[in-house]
């Protein structure tokens, strides 16, 4: 290869070399000073896709994402939500500082669709973040568009992704592991979630850092199971069967149309021979968010 | 002073749906009750006139294209002028013949004189690529008489103040021949059989005697067109609501071929919401095709600025969701519910952020996902969690300053519905065991809807995600209502 092309290369800022020193890329802090300390542009980088791989929904992500959401909702720009799991309370996220109205929240019927309508959002111009939930897929051509796309646009992308993706070679500029709440005994009962840089620009990668992402936890007080109110109930076992299995095929119906009650499950629960691990199996298969849902909750 | 514009091609330009080109490459005529009516540029040089029979047409050139007239079209093509010069004049008198008159003495001032003001009226029309000719008359009649000379004839007229010198407008006027006059064809007839052939020689007569002999019609008109009796006409008044269709000459099997009479629509739909300053959210098409169905799809727009980019692009994406089963014979476009333009006040010094504002990527997104795939969030006073927070298709009244329930440690996922969790041997297990972490939080009272009574808790899940979830006194039974994200 001729210098000149190389010197072509190195101009696109797309290659980082060791001995270069540390080149100006924006980036907005992730107001956690730890991990601020842990990122060597101390902050989530700005024109870039950032991947954030999960172990379930519901790991405390957006508790990691809320002071960069509170901070760009108070600026100019959409935050688009593309695909989430959930529905996104509006209460919690308020008190967390991000401003709801900025909010747009857009549902997707297929993986080619959520990749289009993130496209679209970014390349518009409008949105400063685009947060993304990616099926457990590897998509690393349509990742490549949402960079692409991320880069023109100059917005913050965040994909969300099953850890399992972790091993696989993804174009994002940003990749971390976030793990589950774990409570330390240690420290006094407080909790933390472990995140682990996999990839990241302008240097090493590999750091782990705990972050309290639940502060208020240590004003929680745990309760003995003798002092929950389960024990009312749990004098009428098989009332609570029948009760427990009707309720759960009307909330079905509600939340996902197309799936049917495991038969089974019913059949079995109208003979009275219901277990525990079967009750536990069948859920399994059942409290998937929504139906086109990406991975389980757990 | 009036300002006449005459659209020579009328009954042609108004069939041209298709594409632009065609018009140019190939002679043409537009026929009504069997005689050519209007001819373009290449069929007149073959020699074909108006009035001639078909067969006659044909003789003379063997691939002429003849079209009938519809007459629909023509006039909507005349109002779609009338619209574009409304701005200079609100005093817009339209014949149907195919001749536009606008009283301009009012505009003068504003338009610095004739010579700017008749540019203008040149660059509007220019963007309809239409043939006109204009002319300057200090009377609708005289100025629709002029419109079929040139406009340097009626220029003549007109002094170096840019005032309409009456005199000299008299001796052009009775220097055109009796023909000029838009009189019935037997009264013409009349005219030139005693021996008359310009309007001066008719000028000269004694009234009394003239009506006399050519009846009260040819009198009053002759006066007319000499400014010395009134001239009462009926102005042009803009509708409230769009509605314009096309009928194509040639059926169209194809989307892409759908492009030019949707572009042509929804420029005349730009044009009046303009002169209205107006705002169109919801378009609604309808494609007529030659099994006699018709397929009608609406786009809907949230932004509130006029557009035909946006326009265009979104009518695009709505079409491709849409199968063309037969060929396209026609097309609608109505826009009704118009509102009112919101004029945004911007500060002078505003601090303009990296990222603007334009929702128009939401337009793009529902044109493609349906209309309830963007959603908004907002916040409602209410004590049920699931009732606190809506999502809405609507871009929803701004929620500042809502005095909710919020307790600290609410999560930031939420269940549309409850969903119920077992509790058995002691244990609650929802894909795993669930512990309680918290101490519980009540809400009850619900009691002017449906009454309620929970105690929240924190749940942690083995797994190491937080739950909340609730025991619900009325029925017994442990809920889960978010997850903490």
């Amino acid at each position: 290869m001729s210098s000149a092309a190389i010197k072509q290369l190195l101009k696109t800022n797309r290659i980082w070399q060791a001995s270069e020193k540390k080149r100006a890329r924006p980036a907005l802090s992730s107001g956690y000073q730890a991990l601020d300390d842990m990122l060597h542009y101390s902050g989530w980088p700005q024109g870039a896709i950032s991947e954030l791989l999960l172990s379930a929904n519901g790991t405390g992500e957006l508790r990691l994402l809320a002071p960069l959401m509170a901070k760009l909702s108070q600026q100019s720009g959409y935050l688009c939500w593309i695909n989430p799991p959930f529905q996104p309370y509006a209460p919690a996220l308020s008190a967390l500082g991000i401003d709801i109205n900025k909010l747009i929240i857009i549902n997707t019927r297929s993986d080619l669709d959520t990749i289009w309508t993130a496209q679209q959002a970014m390349n518009s111009k409008a949105c400063s973040l685009v947060l993304t939930w990616l099926p457990k897929k590897n998509l690393s051509k349509e990742m490549r568009k949402l960079c692409l796309a991320a880069e023109n646009s100059q917005c913050w992308g965040i994909t969300f992704r099953h850890q399992s993706l972790a091993e696989l070679s993804s174009p994002a500029t940003l990749r971390m592991l976030l793990q589950p709440r774990r409570v330390s005994k240690a420290l006094t009962n407080q909790s933390f979630n472990q995140v682990s840089i996999i990839k990241q620009p302008g240097g090493w990668s590999g750091q782990q850092v705990k972050l309290n992402l639940y502060p208020e936890s240590v004003y929680w007080t745990a309760q003995p199971a003798s002092l929950w109110p389960t024990l009312s109930i749990q004098s009428k076992p098989s009332n609570l069967i029948d009760r427990t299995n009707n309720s759960i095929a009307t909330s079905n119906q509600r939340s996902f149309n197309q799936q049917p009650l495991i038969p089974s499950l019913e059949r079995s629960v109208r003979q009275g021979k219901a277990t525990d691990r079967m009750v536990n199996g069948d859920l399994n298969t059942q409290f998937t968010p929504k139906a086109n849902s990406h991975y389980p909750l757990h | 002073m009036w300002l006449s514009i005459r659209l020579p091609q009328l009954p042609l330009e108004a069939l041209q749906t298709e594409s632009n080109q065609v018009s140019v490459e190939q002679a043409q005529a537009v026929i009504q009750e069997n005689r050519i009516l209007c001819v373009n540029q290449l069929a007149s040089q073959q020699g074909i006139q108006v009035g001639q029979t078909i067969t006659n047409a044909f003789a003379l050139c063997e691939t002429i294209q003849l079209y009938q007239r519809k007459l629909q079209q023509e006039q909507q093509l005349l109002k779609n002028v009338a619209i574009l010069v409304y701005p200079i004049s609100s005093s817009v008198i339209i014949e149907p013949e195919g001749i536009i008159i606008l009283e301009v003495a009012r505009s003068l001032k504003l338009y610095k004189g004739i010579d700017s003001l008749l540019n203008n009226v040149r660059e509007r029309l220019d963007e309809e690529s239409i043939n006109y000719q204009l002319a300057l008359a200090d009377s609708p009649t005289a100025a629709e008489v002029l419109s079929f000379m040139p406009l340097a004839y009626s220029m003549q007229a007109i002094s170096s103040e840019g005032q309409i010198n009456s005199s000299k407008l008299e001796r052009i006027l009775s220097k055109l021949s009796v023909q000029s006059m838009l009189l019935e064809e037997k009264i013409i007839q009349q005219f030139q059989s005693v021996g008359f052939k310009n309007i001066g020689q008719l000028k000269q007569l004694p009234h009394s005697s003239f009506q006399k002999r050519f009846g009260k019609k040819a009198l009053n008109y002759l006066l007319k067109l000499f400014n010395q009796q009134a001239d009462p006409r009926d102005f042009f008044q803009p509708e409230e609501t769009f509605y314009q269709s096309l009928e194509f000459n040639e059926v169209i099997h194809h989307r892409q071929g759908l492009l030019f009479p949707i572009k042509r629509l929804l420029k005349n739909l730009v044009n009046f919401l303009h002169l209205q300053q107006k705002n169109a959210q919801h378009l609604e098409w309808k494609l007529f095709d030659s099994s006699k169905s018709t397929l009608t799809f609406s786009v809907v727009f949230s932004n509130a600025n006029i557009s035909l980019n946006n326009y265009l692009e979104l009518t695009q994406l709505n079409l491709e969701n849409h199968q063309l089963k037969e060929p396209i014979e026609g097309i609608a476009l109505t826009a009704e519910k118009l509102s009112p333009l919101d004029i945004k006040t911007q500060e002078l010094f505003e601090q303009a952020g990296y990222f603007n504002s334009n929702s128009h990527f939401i337009n793009k997104i529902r044109a493609k996902l349906g209309s309830n795939s963007c959603l908004q969030l907002a916040q409602v006073p209410a004590h049920l969690p699931e009732q606190a927070s809506i999502v809405s298709v609507d871009a929803l009244p701004i929620s500042k300053d809502i005095e909710n329930d919020y307790q600290p440690h609410q999560p930031t996922w939420l269940l549309e519905t409850p969903k119920p969790i077992r509790s058995l041997h002691q244990q609650l297990v929802l894909n795993g065991k669930l512990t309680i972490i918290s101490s519980p939080q009540k809400i009850a009272n619900n009691w002017w809807d449906s009454s309620a009574a929970r105690d929240y808790y924190i749940a942690e899940h083995e797994n190491g995600s937080l739950y909340w979830i609730f025991f619900d006194q009325l029925k017994k039974l442990w809920f889960l209502q978010g997850v903490y994200g």
